[in-house]
């Protein structure tokens, strides 16, 4: 899919809608982190994978945290985030926002777990 | 009383006890306290009752600085002043706004929230506002669920409508009828004329656009003519003194400050019914309130930023999906087919969550507006620091009585792009946490352009420009609103404000000019 710079409000809705159910799924299996979902997730991640604004923000992710372009370092650190919110993407969320662990991608203000999860989603297309 | 002074036979000397110059908000509050005191007061203003085009033109004048919206649009020169035009919306200012506040310089009023209170209440009375009750108070009037907000960061905000008052043809009557009042009409002040020691004003002279000339006299004089014409007059003044009347520091027309506004995009993701009931309003017996935010003071002190307030932008209208579902529901209950069935149809269908959110919201609280647009703009109105370097002075440009425009030199410091700043960052971070909703943040903010003061749009919100200070240096008036170099010489509107925080300026103007008819009334020997 063709992708330009700019993150719009269609595909940043998009990526976060995509996200958001992210969340459900992983509350509604009752599991404790995001891999061990991972059929589901890996069915979102791919619903996300290829979408312009996933990849927009993931490349903006790879701007401020290169060291990160590694799918085992990424998997690592949202694993990590989600077991100290047992396994609530939701809540891992929103205290994303609370403690200022966001960043901007084009105007939107996006939490770093969302970020992670673009990221995720976009390698290798976005490093 | 009135006299028109473009009419052959009016007299061309006048004089008084007190005399104030300007008919605008502050000019006839000032006055209408006067009513029936038995003292002999002259309100001279420069137009008549009805808008004029070249009396207007009176109030062209020179941006020197940040380009600004066009200055002779943003206040009517006519009895009654701006309040010809105005919204109505109303809020005091906070208390924190008043305070010495180490990170703002030039921060600190030489009086409290609390020593004006009892003179916000009677401005409420004035402004037409039932009650004085404010935000939690009328959250809990509008039935509104309690913010999930951090308190910490924001917190609730509200503003009250007045209907609004129109000041001129409020008191109108009354100081027609009053035989201690005078108002006279098409007079220009075009100078005002003090003692050798510039500490005395010996009387004013007044022109019509005519060219017909008189002259005032009174043992007090207030200014009340706005923030960008009160400099004006007294630099415009320089018979004695080249700098202008009271302007031996250079202080007259510096700070001038404006509220500095900037629009969010915000979308609501999923149940978007708190965000709605956040930024909403409500109309009920005791008033019409608009429901927003503000920086909590502790994120102020925090962030070392200015006072900031947010709040719903939108407006509803013909398209909105709710206007269309009820203009539907109405004919289908009458009996007959639609008008323009169709495009209802198409209207409701655009905007189905909204119309959700609305039916939900009639539910639960009957007497709420209603709110409009699944995508909401959010505006953003910050206070502007004081800033000697922000000023207005005098142009070379004359107006059509001869006399030099004003120039408005507005600038904008840092701390201003900074406190914009922190309140899209907060405002984005609580709306994502606790609302489902996002924000669209205009770029220039976090990445700032070199012209980033011009992104902001001015609100004609004048500020500051013969600003309330203790020291002599730092403001033109005392905290009795008058000037510290002329013993007979006082200044109202706000001009006089030490600092704007982020409220619409108008209950504070009225309240100000109260305490300072209290005051003026005690300099008066009791009226026979």
């Amino acid at each position: 899919m063709a992708t330009t710079n700019r993150l719009t409000r269609r595909d940043f809705l998009h990526a976060t809608a995509t996200i958001a159910v992210a969340s459900v799924i992983a509350l509604t299996n009752g599991q404790t982190g995001l891999i061990s979902a991972e059929p589901e997730i890996n069915h979102r991640l791919a619903s996300l994978r290829g979408r312009s604004g996933a990849i927009i923000i993931a490349k903006r992710y790879f701007l401020l945290y290169p060291q990160h372009a590694e799918q085992a370092v990424l998997q690592a650190l949202i694993e990590a985030d989600m077991a100290a919110h047992d396994g609530s993407l939701a809540a891992l969320l929103k205290d994303d926002f609370c403690a200022n662990r966001t960043m901007l991608a084009d105007g939107w203000l996006v939490s770093l777990t969302e970020a992670r999860l673009c990221a995720l989603a976009g390698l290798p297309n976005a490093v | 009383m009135i006299i028109d002074f473009e009419q052959a036979d009016a007299p061309g000397e006048f004089d008084g006890e007190l005399c104030i110059i300007g008919a605008g908000a502050a000019g006839i509050s000032i006055a209408a306290e006067f009513a029936s005191t038995g003292h002999r007061v002259l309100l001279i203003e420069s137009g008549g009752f009805e808008f004029e085009g070249t009396t207007q033109g009176l109030y062209d004048a020179e941006d020197s600085g940040i380009a600004r919206q066009a200055m002779i649009r943003q206040r009517l020169r006519m009895f009654g002043g701006s309040t010809n035009h105005w919204d109505g919306r109303c809020a005091p200012l906070d208390p924190i706004d008043f305070e010495q506040r180490d990170w703002i310089p030039y921060s600190g009023w030489p009086i409290t929230r609390a020593g004006l209170d009892p003179f916000y209440e009677r401005a409420h009375t004035i402004c037409d506002l039932k009650t004085t009750l404010q935000n939690s108070a009328v959250a809990s009037l509008c039935r509104l669920p309690s913010s999930p907000a951090d308190p910490d960061k924001m917190i609730l905000n509200t503003w009250q409508f007045s209907p609004p008052t129109r000041f001129g043809s409020k008191f109108r009557e009354q100081l027609v009828q009053s035989t201690n009042i005078t108002v006279v009409l098409h007079a220009n002040v075009i100078n005002i004329e003090t003692d050798q020691g510039d500490s005395h004003t010996e009387h004013l002279d007044i022109a019509t656009l005519q060219g017909r000339k008189g002259r005032v006299r009174a043992k007090l004089f207030v200014l009340a003519c706005g923030a960008i014409e009160n400099p004006r007059l007294l630099l415009a003044s320089s018979s004695k003194r080249k700098a202008g009347v009271g302007n031996s520091r250079d202080v007259v027309g510096r700070f001038f400050m404006e509220h500095l506004r900037t629009m969010f995009v915000a979308v609501p993701l999923r149940d978007s019914y708190p965000f709605r009931a956040a930024f909403s309003g409500c109309e009920n017996s005791q008033g019409k309130f608009l429901i927003g935010s503000r920086l909590a003071d502790k994120l102020q002190r925090n962030e070392r930023i200015g006072n900031v307030s947010i709040s719903s932008y939108t407006e509803g209208g013909e398209e909105s999906a709710t206007n269309a579902a009820f203009r539907i529901a109405t004919s289908v209950s009458t009996g007959r087919m639609p008008e323009n069935f169709g495009t209802d149809v198409l209207y409701v269908l655009r905007d189905l969550d909204s119309l959700i959110v609305n039916v939900r919201r009639r539910a639960l609280m009957p007497d709420s507006e209603t709110i409009e647009n699944a995508l909401v703009v959010l505006a953003c109105e910050a206070e502007q620091v004081p800033n000697p370097n922000s000023r207005v002075s005098l142009s070379t440009h004359k107006d059509a009585l001869g006399e030099p425009q004003a120039r408005v030199n507005w600038q904008l410091d840092d701390i201003d792009l900074r406190t914009t700043r922190v309140a899209a960052t907060t405002l984005a971070a609580q709306l994502a946490a606790h609302f489902d909703t996002r924000i669209h943040t205009p770029d220039w903010i976090m990445a700032p352009l070199n012209n980033w003061p011009s992104q902001f749009r001015d609100v004609a919100h004048h500020i500051g420009t013969t600003r309330m200070a203790d020291d002599p240096a730092q403001g033109v008036v005392d905290k009795n609103c008058r000037m510290h170099a002329i013993d007979n010489l006082y200044v109202a509107g706000s001009s006089v404000f030490t600092t704007g925080g982020h409220a619409n300026p108008t209950l504070t103007i009225v309240a100000l000019a109260l305490r300072l008819a209290d005051h003026l009334k005690s300099q008066l020997p009791t009226a026979s």
